[in-house]
């Protein structure tokens, strides 16, 4: 976390050059390059079918472009193997989805564990410590079907941010959610980007888009323009508070 | 901080974990398919078993009786069939006299009668049991089996002493009555498999004393008179067996001999290899019967294993997806599902073959009885050579339904898997 804040301002922890994605005839990308800082906060918008998820998978490693280059942390990923990019999306990053993906028999701190199994060692009590972060230790037993929608977007965040990734992504995370919970999870997005956490986030609610510091706008695949958002760093640390709080209510 | 980490308990989501996890928290999935596995271990035992008892049971027969050619009067060679095999009581006669003829035969090697009598009712028994008695001096068959558990030879055993089948529940030296005349318990012997485990052996003599005096009030009463009448008695016996001097031709020996003595004494004959050919191709038919079943059951077990876990299915898919996005690699999600198959196939083999060993071991010899076959328990060699095979055998039948599945998990497509959720 240190050296994340050292030349914070520099360092480029994902550069997308020119990249285009093709489904057969379909151009689901293409040409498309921006630049995302260490400790920034993006969020993608666009209407649906412009290529936000495609891209999301790209800069998650779960997908390659057809062509250009996406450099995470220095090294050029984009003409990696399946294996090798598994690698780097366990080792490099924090995944939350619109629909939450967690593995349906393990319980939320096994669903936590998994992804520190995958990367490194299993470590319980750090494991409960993130839950607990997310407000959910008193769930942490509870299987995913014996969770609300926004408990188990929030066990989602806790598994994304176990093993402190190097980027947080996020794909339409209050999609599925409820206002209320929506905000728990924005205000859980807040927090990790106040302490210094790089995310990304895809949406089409300008609510959620007005968070993060700069919007890139996807319209039929094509970057349309890409806005800096007003400064919110007063609205952060009040978030921020307003998530604690929310969180203690919760706990 | 790696450090630190190592010191805290630490407990790894192994694929066995993963594994173990996926089966604890789908309960009804993984019991019916352990039932299916155990349904197939099961229904192999039995018929591994039952082959091996039948086998066991033949070939003890085979070795017992003997003789290769056994005549009986005229219509009862089913009878003689059945005591023989299942120790069905039954009594039937003809005359002494044909053994000495018999026994002028070149072809003939040896023959010696037996005299069979049935019991109304005895001391030992609640049912009718066999009494077979047999010539010292000249038998073959029974005789030299007889003598393994014996002390002392054939000829000294006396009127008044039996030896005794397994089944019979007589301690030797204890005493039981047949027709109100009580017999000292020479011998009791082990298991043969055959009819003669419910029967009582005495020598020819004591069986003529028992037909003669005692009972034969009793047994004109019960319509159960000798053929010849009371003066006849000590000329009746049951059947003549008959040992082919080797070189000669057993099917040729028994046409000459029904020839010559059919009709005049009214006679029927029994060749043995025929009867033992004909129970080898019944026990075939049920082992077959049985090895067929096993096989369906396993076809469905292999079918039901594939279909769920089977990466055809979305769910299953999509949940090695996410395993994959977490950071498992493709062996990985094999290697978890092929875990998770032996593990069924674990419970399953062991349901399988601990409801083999708790029903058909006990009840074997009831269930040979009611099928009237041949019955013989197996030495422990044999039940754990049995038991082994099913258990390896339903142990691969997870991993192996499973295989496909494993292998087409290793080519998934994680971003288009969770795709299919949407
Ligand atoms: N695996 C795929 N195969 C074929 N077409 C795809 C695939 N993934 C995405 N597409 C297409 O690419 C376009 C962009 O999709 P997507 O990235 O999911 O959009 P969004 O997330 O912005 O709604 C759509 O037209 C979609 O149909
Ligand atoms: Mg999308």
């Amino acid at each position: 976390m240190l050296d994340a804040q050292t030349d914070a301002a520099t360092e480029k922890t994902l550069e997308i050059q020119g990249i285009t994605k093709s489904f057969g005839a379909v151009h689901a990308l293409s040409d498309i390059s921006f630049t995302v800082n260490r400790g920034e906060w993006i969020a993608i918008m666009g209407p649906s079918g412009s290529g936000k998820t495609t891209m999301i998978n790209i800069i998650g490693c779960m997908d390659r472009p057809t062509s250009g280059a996406v450099i995470l942390d220095g090294e050029d990923v984009s003409s990696l193997s399946a294996e090798e990019l598994t690698v780097i999306r366990r080792d490099k990053i924090g995944l939350v989805f619109q629909q939450f993906h967690l593995v349906p028999y393990l319980t939320a701190v096994e669903n936590v564990m998994v992804a520190q199994y995958y990367h490194s060692l299993v470590d319980e009590n750090e494991a409960l410590q993130a839950l607990d972060r997310v407000g959910l230790l008193e769930r942490a037993r509870h299987l995913p079907r014996q969770l609300s929608g926004g408990e188990q977007q929030r066990v989602c965040v806790a598994r994304a941010l176990i093993n402190s990734p190097k980027l947080i992504l996020a794909d339409e995370p209050t999609g599925n959610l409820d206002e209320s919970n929506g905000k728990i999870v924005m205000d859980l997005f807040r927090q990790l980007h106040a302490e210094g956490s790089t995310i990304v986030v895809v949406t089409h609610d300008p609510d959620v888009a007005a968070c993060a510091e700069k919007t890139i706008v996807l319209e039929y695949g094509r970057l349309a323009r890409i806005t800096d958002n007003p400064p919110q760093t007063g609205k952060v640390e009040q978030a921020g508070e307003t998530a604690q709080t929310t969180l203690d209510k919760q706990a | 901080m790696d450090q630190a980490k190592e010191t805290v308990k630490a407990r790894a989501l192994t694929p066995l974990a993963l594994a173990w996890a996926t089966l604890r928290r789908r309960p009804a999935r993984s019991g019916s398919l352990c039932l299916l596995v155990a349904l197939f271990a099961f229904a192999l035992c039995a018929a591994a078993l039952v082959n091996a008892w039948l086998k066991s049971g033949l070939s003890g027969l085979s070795g017992r009786m003997g003789a290769d050619i056994l005549i009986v009067p005229y219509g009862y060679e089913k009878k003689l069939e059945g005591a023989l095999l299942r120790g069905e009581p039954s009594q039937f006669y003809t005359k002494v006299e044909l053994v000495d003829k018999i026994r002028g035969h070149a072809f003939v090697a040896a023959a010696s009668p037996q005299l069979f009598l049935t019991s109304l009712s005895a001391g030992c028994c609640s049912v009718k049991v066999q009494l077979v008695g047999f010539d010292p001096a000249t038998d073959f068959s029974v005789g030299p089996w007889l003598r393994s558990r014996l002390d002392k030879p054939l000829g000294q055993l006396g009127t008044d002493e039996i030896v005794v089948g397994a089944l019979i529940t007589a301690k030797p030296g204890e005493s039981i009555r047949f027709f109100g005349k009580p017999f000292t318990v020479a011998a009791r012997m082990d298991r043969s498999g055959m009819g003669f485990d419910s029967s009582v052996f005495m020598t020819l003599e004591a069986a003529r004393l028992l037909t003669k005096e005692a009972l034969f009030a009793e047994l004109a009463a019960e319509g159960l008179m000798p053929l010849g009448g009371a003066d006849d008695a000590d000329a009746a016996i049951s059947s003549v067996l008959i040992k082919v001097k080797d070189g000669s031709s057993v099917k040729e020996a028994a046409n000459e001999l029904m020839r010559l003595y059919a009709i005049p004494y009214n006679l029927d004959m029994l060749v043995a290899a025929d009867m033992l050919s004909a129970i080898s191709s019944s026990i075939k038919n049920l082992s077959l019967l049985l090895f067929g079943l096993a096989c369906g059951l396993w076809g469905i077990a292999l079918l039901a294993l594939f279909v769920v876990f089977s990466a055809g299915q979305a769910e299953r898919r999509r949940e090695m997806a996410i395993l994959r996005l977490l950071g498992a690699t493709r062996k990985r999600l094999a290697l978890i599902t092929l875990t998770e198959a032996l593990l069924i196939s674990l419970a399953g083999a062991a349901g399988g073959l601990g409801a083999a060993g708790l029903l058909l071991l006990p009840f074997a010899p009831l269930l040979f009885q009611t099928l009237g076959l041949p019955y013989l328990p197996l030495s422990c060699g044999q039940a754990l050579a049995v038991g082994i095979t099913v258990a390896l055998l339903a142990l691969l039948t997870g991993p192996l339904a499973a295989s496909w599945s494993a292998l087409s998990l290793t080519r998934l497509d994680t971003y288009q898997s969770l795709r299919e959720g949407e």
